[in-house]
Order: structure tokens, then sequence, then C-alpha cells
């Protein structure tokens, strides 16, 4: 992958760090979601796109695993875009169908089975990878062409 | 988090923001049910002017209220949708709000008087 982490001019933070294991930590995710999507120049709807996914993703975090988990958010660059990359890192149970997982109205949590669903629509990549041990890790990208 | 339900005529008032955990949701359903059954009211507004990112969790709460005022007999309507959520809302794709809508609190009050006086859902 030939991303460059980008570069934000003096004292600008492009990456943040969050635990998750409560509800209202997802608050945090979503503020430092906007907050670096804002610093890069992303427009207005594509800074609740990557909020909302994140704030799923997190909520995932908080209703289907064992004992929470990451949010990691890293402001990106390639040729002519900017983009955001927001990690989500748990250490169980996993998911045991991905397909379904990603199935409209499928939910195995109190949620609508929207959330991953939704993630996968509004951002331009979404990876999903479960370990062996049950951990998993799902990374998920949004990008803007700003040339 | 107390969320305010206000009565005005026969019609319940309340507004919700973003910031809403699993607990302040169930504490706001039972409220509203209980102030619906004690005031007689005859229908319920939920205005999201405040509430700036809707994800699947809050969409769900604002369904479940709904469905739980129209089994109380009250008609509902949602109001105040901001134009970045009712984007990503379609975005996100299936039909995550099952209500009727207004634009804002002002037409939102005159659907909703309407629907109480032809008794149309």
């Amino acid at each position: 992958m030939s991303d460059i982490p980008a570069s934000g001019s003096s004292g600008e933070n492009l990456e943040a760090r969050v635990e998750v294991t409560r509800i209202a930590h997802v608050a945090n995710v979503q503020t430092k979601v906007r907050a670096i999507t804002r610093i890069l120049g992303f427009p207005e709807l594509y800074i609740f796109r990557a909020a909302i996914s994140a704030s799923e993703l997190a909520s995932n975090l908080v209703y289907h695993t064992t004992a929470g988990g990451t949010i990691r958010i890293r402001g990106i660059r390639k040729k002519g875009c900017i983009g955001i990359e927001i990690i989500s890192n748990d250490s169980g149970p996993g998911i045991k169908d991905v397909n379904m997982a990603l199935q409209d109205g499928y939910s195995t949590g109190p949620g609508l089975g929207s959330g991953l669903p939704a993630v996968e629509r509004l951002m331009d990549e979404l990876e999903i990878l479960v370990t062996d041990d049950f951990k998993t890790c799902i990374r998920s990208r949004l990008w803007y062409f700003c040339e | 988090m107390e969320i305010p339900i206000l009565k005005l005529k026969n019609i319940l008032l309340t507004s919700i923001q973003s910031d809403m955990n699993d607990d302040d949701a169930l504490k706001y359903q039972s409220d509203v049910m209980s102030t619906l059954e004690k005031s007689g009211a005859k229908g319920l507004i939920i205005d999201i002017t405040a509430m700036d990112i809707m994800d699947s969790f809050m969409a769900r709460v604002i369904n479940e209220t709904a469905r739980m005022a129209r089994l109380m007999g009250a008609r509902v309507v949602l109001c105040g949708m901001q134009p970045m959520v009712a984007l990503t809302l379609v975005e996100m794709g299936r039909e995550l709000i099952g209500v009727d809508t207004a634009l804002n609190l002002d037409k939102g009050f005159d659907k909703l008087v309407k629907m109480i006086n032809e008794g149309v859902d």
C-alpha cells in the first residue's frame, strides 16, 4: 500500500486512538473523527460519513465484544486524495459469519443490524479480518479526491 | 441525562440529541410512555433539530419510541432533521426511519394536529 501518512503542519494531530468499552466512549470517537477530517479539509458530507461509520464501529465494540476494544483513526494521503482510516480492534468473541454480518437486518445483538452494512456503504474500503483466536480487526477507509 | 417532555394542548413535545446511551434511551422511552398515559395526550412530536449525527443506535431509539407511542394510541411526527442527517441516513440504506416526518417544529405541529383530527395514520 502506497499511502503516506498525512503530515499536518505544526501541532495538528492527525492520529488518534480511543479505547471503547462503554457507549459513552462512542462520542469521543465521533469527536476525534470530525476533528481530523476537518483538519484534512474533507467536505461536510464526507465528515458525516466518516463520523457515522466510526460511530457504528465503536458501538459494535460495546455491544458485540466481551471486553471492548480500540478505535484508531488516522489521516492519510495518496496522490491527489486525502483519506481517513478507521481501524477497530477487539479481542473477541469474533464474527462467526462475516457475510451475514454485512447483510441488512442481521444482528446477533440489540441493534438494527444495519451498522456494518452502513459502514460498507458509507466508506470506500472495508476489510474485516477475524483471526483464529477470535480477534477481530476491521479497517475502513474513505477517500476524497482533491485535485 | 434528563430529557424534558413538554405538554402543549393535547400533544407531547420532546427534543433529543445524539449523545444518548442505552440507559438514557430506556429512561426517555419510559418517561414518554408514562407521560402519555397520565396526560392522555393524543400526539407525540420528536424533534431532532439538535441531532447532527444519526447512527443506527439513534435510529433504533427513534423507531422504537414511535412504535411504543403508537401502541399507546398516539400519533407521532418526527421533525427538524438536518440535511446532513437525511443525506447520510439514505446512504446508510434500508428503511431506517419508519415515522411520519416534517421539516420543522412548525410544520410538524400542523401535521400532527391534522393527523389527530382526521384520525389517519
